[in-house]
Parts: C-alpha cells; structure tokens; sequence
C-alpha cells in the first residue's frame, strides 16, 4: 500500500462566493450547537451549528480574510468579499471551527452531539441532545446540563 | 390621540454586528419572518438555517457603514447582502424585486423577543439534523 491510499482524505468546501478555501483532511472532533450571543450576533442568527478540528487538519487559502476578535477564546473569520463566514480559530487550544454548511460542500453530514451555552439561548430545540449550560468539562466549562425542552421553536 | 396608539403597536427593534461599528433601529411591524435554510443563507451566516425579518426600507435607520455582495437569486433575481467590513457580520439582505424592503438578520437583535418565526423557507435545502417546529409552517423554496 502507499501513503496516497492510507492518508486521511482532503476534503475542499469554501466561503460563500468561493474566494476563500477551507480545506478539511479527516474527521472533525467534535459537532455541535452553539446558543451564545456573541455566536448569534457575528452570524445574525440563533444557533450556530459548528464543527470543531485540530488546527493542523484544516488549511484556511485563497481570498482575504476578516477577522472578530471580541474576546481571546476567539478569532472569527469571514470573507471579505462576500462576508460569508469562513470559521473560528480558537488559539487556546490548537482547534478550528468549521461550520455545518462548509461540511455540506465537502460531503459530510453534521451530526451535532450536544449543545453549548445553552443558558443564553433564543430557541428550543427538543432533539434529545444533552444542554450544556455552559459548556463541558472537556471544554472548560462546569458540565452543567439543561433538561431537554418540551417543544422546538422560538422561545416566547 | 390616534398617533399616540399606533405607536405603542409598532415593534421597536434595534440591533447591531458583533463589533458595534454598524447599528440599526426601525419602529416598524415587520412583514414577514422566516426561517430561511437555503444553502446560501447557510454559507453566510454559519448558522443551522438564517432567521430575517423583513420591513420597509425607509423604516430602519442605519448608522456605520457596511460593505456589499451582490448575488442572482434561484429565481434569476438580483439580491444583495450587506455585512461589516470590521468584523464580517452579516446584517441585511435586500432585493431587486423589492425595493423598498429590507432583510434584518434577526440574531443580532438586541431584544430576540422582537422575531417570531412565521415560516420555514427552503426546507428541501435544510441540513437533515435541523429540528423543525411543527408549529411553524414549512416551505420547500419561497412561497408565492
């Protein structure tokens, strides 16, 4: 056998007009669901569906980039040109955030394990899946969990 | 007298990215919500699907400047996304087919109580793990 055939495949998606490419080789750690506002705010949506991979597994090229940094667990970035999210770079912890629609363009299913920061959330989701308040222990957090709520939708 | 009243019925929304330099406020009842799970509102914003408000344009006050993408609908419509050049949040989405309206991204929000989901639009396009609410009624693309 040769190392082509036993290497973790390459995989490329992109940001939304294509400029930036985001290159993902293997499987992510982690997928999951963010509640918090900081997510909610930079994607001016409610629930942040990310996938989360060692930083030596995804290659970030091509188009320039924006970067967010509001506090220091995160480096946001989006394209400039069509301000489209690319991903988060979490420099505590050697890790890159990959968003569930860059696994679409790269052919593979986002599976979301838990949630995080469930306590700042805008929206119920009953799908089973455990409600860190925070976040897990794993992830430096108090490992906290919500019960799973009765209903999905907006919160009233 | 009347004046007075219709104020109190009109929704106060106010918003702003993630790093303040852009910042909206509208009082103004919007026209529609939806959840939207296109792909392309899936590539913008990151997110499990894009929620906007829609309103008349002449009602939101804009403060900071954003930067634009322009891009051809499925339906060959012209539309644009509005976001900031400082930290890349996506904040409006307009179209050429409807002038004077406007598309708020309702996740930045300051108040989220202010959107209410009336629709899912392009579920046939949602990521298959997306739970919907089975009290908000889905479409497969854009209704109408």
């Amino acid at each position: 056998m040769t190392n082509e055939n036993t290497a973790p495949l390459s995989r490329e998606g992109s940001c939304y007009c294509g400029a930036v490419r985001i290159t993902v080789t293997g499987a992510p750690k982690v997928a999951a669901y963010c509640h918090c506002r900081s997510c909610r705010t930079w994607q001016g949506a409610p629930i942040n569906a990310w996938t989360i991979w060692p930083a030596a597994q995804v290659e970030i090229s091509g188009g320039e980039i924006v970067r967010s940094s509001v506090n220091a667990s995160s480096e946001r970035m989006s394209c400039a040109a069509c301000g489209g999210a690319v991903g988060n770079v979490k420099p505590q912890r050697d890790m890159i955030v990959v968003y569930a629609a860059q696994m679409a363009d790269v052919g593979m299913p986002f599976e979301p394990m838990f949630h995080v920061y469930h306590e700042e959330r805008v929206m119920d989701v009953a799908d089973g899946l455990p409600k860190y308040r925070n976040l897990p222990k794993a992830f430096g957090g108090d490992d906290m969990q919500d019960p799973d709520p009765e209903r999905t939708g907006w919160r009233r | 007298m009347k004046a007075s009243l219709r104020e109190k019925t009109m929704t106060n929304l106010e918003g702003s990215c993630l790093c303040g330099k852009v910042h909206y406020t509208a009082d103004v009842d919007p026209k529609v919500m939806a959840n939207c799970h296109c792909t392309d509102c899936r590539k913008v914003t990151g997110a499990a699907y894009a929620t906007l408000m829609f309103v008349e344009r002449d009602a939101v006050k804009i403060e900071g400047e954003t930067k634009t993408f322009d891009h051809v609908s499925d339906r060959g419509t012209k539309m644009t996304k509005h976001f900031c050049p400082n930290c890349g949040s996506p904040l409006f989405s307009t179209s050429e087919a409807r002038p004077t309206m406007i598309g708020l991204r309702a996740g930045s929000l300051a108040d989220a109580s202010a959107f209410q989901p009336k629709i899912n639009v392009y579920v046939s396009s949602k990521i298959e793990s997306t739970p919907l609410d089975p009290n908000v009624q889905g479409f497969e693309k854009m209704p109408g």
